[in-house]
């Protein structure tokens, strides 16, 4: 027999629940007897009578909840505890999911939570201003994770948006972190000290799980939606969250990640990253570096993850091709025997935009011009990078980080394509995303690869897994899986796209490898 | 939900805030939560439930905010929210920090409750009773109570203290490991109320220290031994002896500080003035005039108080209308 106690101090909860709980938990086998009381004098003797008392229970006081359990080893007296914790402090959680109260209109949905001052907007285009801008008239930041909004709209929404100090987070804004709070697609990452603003889900994905796996977490990550940087926006949204990270005191340093910004917002974000007195990083993918600037302006978006950790930690950081030259060098030499025919190209397919204009954006002067987002004629030129997440791909059918089809159907078509040598591929993870991305990509892999085969050829793959060890999916699961299908795993995009052009040009070989960008 | 940098913001919003934003009106408040909320009081929010919150203020008095399905109570301030609303999941916080300015109670960033259209709740007087309808009462209970026997809380009592109420004495504790250790309180509680009903003394004998043990005793949000005791105490007030309730109370009071937790104490303080909630008072007339037509409809409500709280309640009631009987019909 093993009596074991814990404490929740300054614990109140309602006893219906409480004799919920406690029945579930004695229901559990080698559990005798539960019990939950407040931890009052009587309540001491209580449990003192039925002997289930002990040194650390005598210490709970009156406002104090005792968990108690009676079990038959030590080990099933530790579970039933934590069986008791978890489902007291998941309850929350589960009300929030078990689709108790479903509203219909965002007023009733208010009116059962008159405390929310965020809302999640995923409606079609058409509808997408008229919501947000309700939202917006209640108070309520907005994520905005609807696409096909017009930049006319977008505007109005900003300007609506600004006027009440609040944020709206789109449209087509996939990812944002709010007090450690994922929405949208969105990696499992701990909570830290760095701040980001985002043009880009998948951008924004990238950096915090590069960040995760170097040890660091979060304070926030603000998504501005993909055009805020554009002449007409104006960059709205990204210099009032510089402006909101630059004063959080939980952000210690912030990072922006976009594509280029237009020339005429240029100097006015330069001015906003100036102004933080803290620690920037900017990441606009394809933009020139600004010398002079206190800003560290990174090409990369691994770059950006290691170049505000450096800076954080007062450490010199300077960009490389590779972390791991010497590793890269042993798999050139096992994949390089699997010859590719002279004037093979790339084919880019990839879920996440911003890693698709980052893949065309370090390549193109490696290799020569790429077409981004057109359609395929690989006859007709070598190299080409298809971004499935754009709007044309996801009318009326959802974003191929949730359903694969539309990519794993074009993976296999790749198998036919006689210029095509090597396949590359981004797999993104985290909440929203596919539960098995990987299984449906290897399999589609195999089928092109048997296709190409049968014709005399040789089809590489090479991916980048986007994701972290907590993930519901398993970055070293899925990373695996692609392995063990010969699919060639690189840590960031940005290293698989260059591995990939290594594939296409050996001669290249020693330039990337000496690992000075 | 948001960053510390946007709350900041929000609170220092500039004029075109709209000051009515998610504004819930109250229409019912209970004597003891009216006279806690002065204008200018800061308030934090001490306990967050699925169907009510509780708030403090500086001087340590509670407020308890939530919609019809609370029923009207002293510390209660029953709201127009939805009744299906859960306020574990509204955006409420516990430790998030409220003010009341006079017209209007904000708590954290976004929730306001108005009282501009609210009543002040007071329990119905009792209606005219006698001896025989409580003995009526009593047994109708005992009868319709066997529906709702359990053995949690102080339920049982029910059952023992209304059997043959005309016969009582002798009767032997039920073996629940609460009741058990319970037992000697109660019965000692049980002398010293029918020593105080009889003796109309104008100064009253402190309870023994035996009592102690119900202080706080039982699982629940409100102990079933405080609820047992809050029974008493309203019904002290009913059966005619405000003195004894008042005696009672300052007697908890010494201990409870350190023997229960601050919102039982804050109910306790209540019954101590002779308040409960609604449902209570409500089957307190029932069982006085004995309305047994009214009766079950009122056991059904006794039954969703709490886990066991309306039995627990109940029990101390019953057990201080046996002790008037006993005190008036068999004095020696």
């Amino acid at each position: 027999m093993t009596i074991k106690t814990e404490i929740l101090t300054s614990f109140y909860q309602d006893s219906v629940i409480l004799m919920r709980i406690a029945g579930q938990i004695r229901t559990r086998s080698g559990v005798r007897e539960f019990a939950a009381f407040m931890g009052t004098p009587s309540n001491h003797a209580l449990l003192e009578q039925i002997g289930m008392t002990t040194d650390e229970g005598r210490s709970a006081e009156a406002n104090d909840l005792i968990l108690t359990v009676d079990a038959e080893n030590e080990k099933e007296a530790e579970a039933a505890l934590t069986a008791a914790k978890e489902r007291l402090m998941a309850r929350r959680q589960a009300i929030e999911e078990s689709g108790e109260f479903r509203p219909r209109t965002l007023d009733t949905a208010l009116r059962h939570m008159p405390g929310a001052n965020l809302v999640t907007i995923s409606v079609p285009g058409t509808y997408a201003k008229f919501e947000t801008m309700r939202a917006l008239r209640r108070e309520l930041h907005v994520f905005l994770f609807s696409d096909n909004v017009s930049l006319e709209e977008e505007i109005e929404l900003k300007q609506e948006a600004l006027k009440r100090q609040l944020l709206c987070m789109g449209p087509d804004q996939g990812t944002a972190y709010l007090n450690g709070i994922g929405l949208g697609f969105a990696n499992r990452v701990s909570r830290g000290r760095i701040g980001c603003v985002a043009a880009s889900g998948t951008g924004l994905q990238a950096v915090v799980s590069r960040l995760a796996a170097l040890g660091e977490g979060i304070s926030h990550g603000i998504g501005v939606g993909g055009r805020d940087l554009s002449k007409e926006v104006a960059g709205m949204m990204t210099l009032f969250a510089i402006e909101a990270l630059a004063s959080d005191l939980g952000t210690e340093a912030v990072v922006l990640i976009s594509k280029p910004p237009h020339p005429a917002i240029l100097p006015k974000l330069e001015d906003a990253l100036e102004k933080t007195d803290k620690p920037t990083v900017a990441c606009c993918i394809g933009a020139s570096e600004t010398k002079g600037s206190r800003t560290t302006w990174v090409k990369t978006l691994d770059g950006a993850a290691d170049a505000v950790i450096a800076k954080l930690n007062n450490k010199e950081w300077s960009p490389a091709y590779f972390s791991d030259p010497e590793g890269v060098q042993t798999r050139l030499g096992r994949v390089q025997k699997r010859h590719l025919p002279k004037g093979s190209g790339i084919l880019g397919l990839f879920t996440g935009g911003t890693l698709a204009y980052e893949t065309q954006f370090l390549i193109e002067p490696l290799l020569g011009p790429v077409r981004l987002n057109q359609d395929i004629d690989t006859s007709d030129h070598p190299h080409w990078i298809v971004d499935l997440g754009d709007d044309v791909y996801t009318v009326g059918r959802p974003h191929p980080m949730i359903d694969p089809q539309v990519r794993t159907e074009m993976i296999s078509e790749a198998g036919l394509k006689s210029d095509v040598g090597v396949l590359l591929l981004d797999l993104v993870l985290g909440k929203g995303s596919h539960p098995e991305p990987a299984k449906l990509l290897v399999d589609a892999y195999k089928n092109a690869r048997c296709a190409a085969e049968a014709d005399g050829r040789q089809l590489l793959a090479v991916a980048s897994v986007i994701g972290t060890a907590s993930d519901p999916q398993s970055i070293a699961r899925q990373t695996a899986q692609l392995e063990a299908a010969g699919v060639e795993v690189l840590p960031t995009n940005a290293e698989a796209a260059y591995f990939a052009t290594l594939l296409i040009k050996p001669e290249l070989t020693h330039k990337l490898l000496e690992n000075k960008r | 939900m948001f960053t510390e940098t946007i709350t900041h913001r929000n609170l220092n919003r500039p004029v075109w805030f709209p000051k009515d934003r998610n504004t819930i009106p109250v229409t019912s408040i209970g004597e003891m939560a009216r006279s806690a909320l002065t204008p200018g009081s800061r308030w934090y929010v001490l306990a967050v439930f699925q169907r009510s919150f509780y708030c403090q203020n500086e001087k340590g008095l509670l407020i308890c905010i939530g919609s019809f399905s609370i029923g009207a109570g002293p510390l209660n301030a029953v709201c127009t929210a939805a009744d299906t609303i859960n306020w574990e999941i509204s955006g409420l916080w516990r430790g998030e920090s409220g003010i009341y300015d006079g017209e209007i109670f904000r708590i954290g960033e976004r929730l306001t409750f108005t009282f501009e259209c609210v009543c002040d709740w007071k329990p119905k007087p009792l209606p005219q009773w006698d001896k025989n309808t409580l003995v009526q009462g009593l047994d109708a209970l005992h009868e319709t109570a066997a529906n709702y026997r359990h053995t949690d809380g102080f339920n049982p009592l029910i059952w023992i203290l209304t059997k043959d109420h005309s016969k009582r004495g002798g009767e032997s504790a039920p073996k629940t490991p609460l009741i058990e250790i319970a037992w000697d309180g109660i019965q000692s509680l049980a002398r010293w109320l029918k020593g105080g009903m009889s003796s109309h003394r104008t100064e009253m004998s402190l309870p023994s220290q035996k009592m102690d043990i119900l202080i706080g005793l039982g699982s629940g949000l409100t102990p079933s031994g405080d609820d047992f005791l809050a029974g008493v105490m309203v019904a002290l007030h009913a059966f005619g002896h405000p003195k004894m309730a008042q005696s009672l109370g300052q007697y908890i009071f010494a201990k409870a500080n350190i023997r229960t937790h601050a919102i039982s104490l804050a109910h306790l303080r209540c019954a101590a003035r002779g308040v409960g909630g609604e449902q209570l008072h409500t089957i307190l007339s029932i069982l006085f005039t004995a309305d047994t037509e009214a009766l079950n409809r009122s056991l059904n409500a006794v039954d969703t108080i709490g886990h066991t709280s309306g039995w627990d309640l109940l029990a101390g009631v019953v057990m201080t209308c046996n002790a008037f009987l006993e005190a008036n019909l068999y004095p020696n």
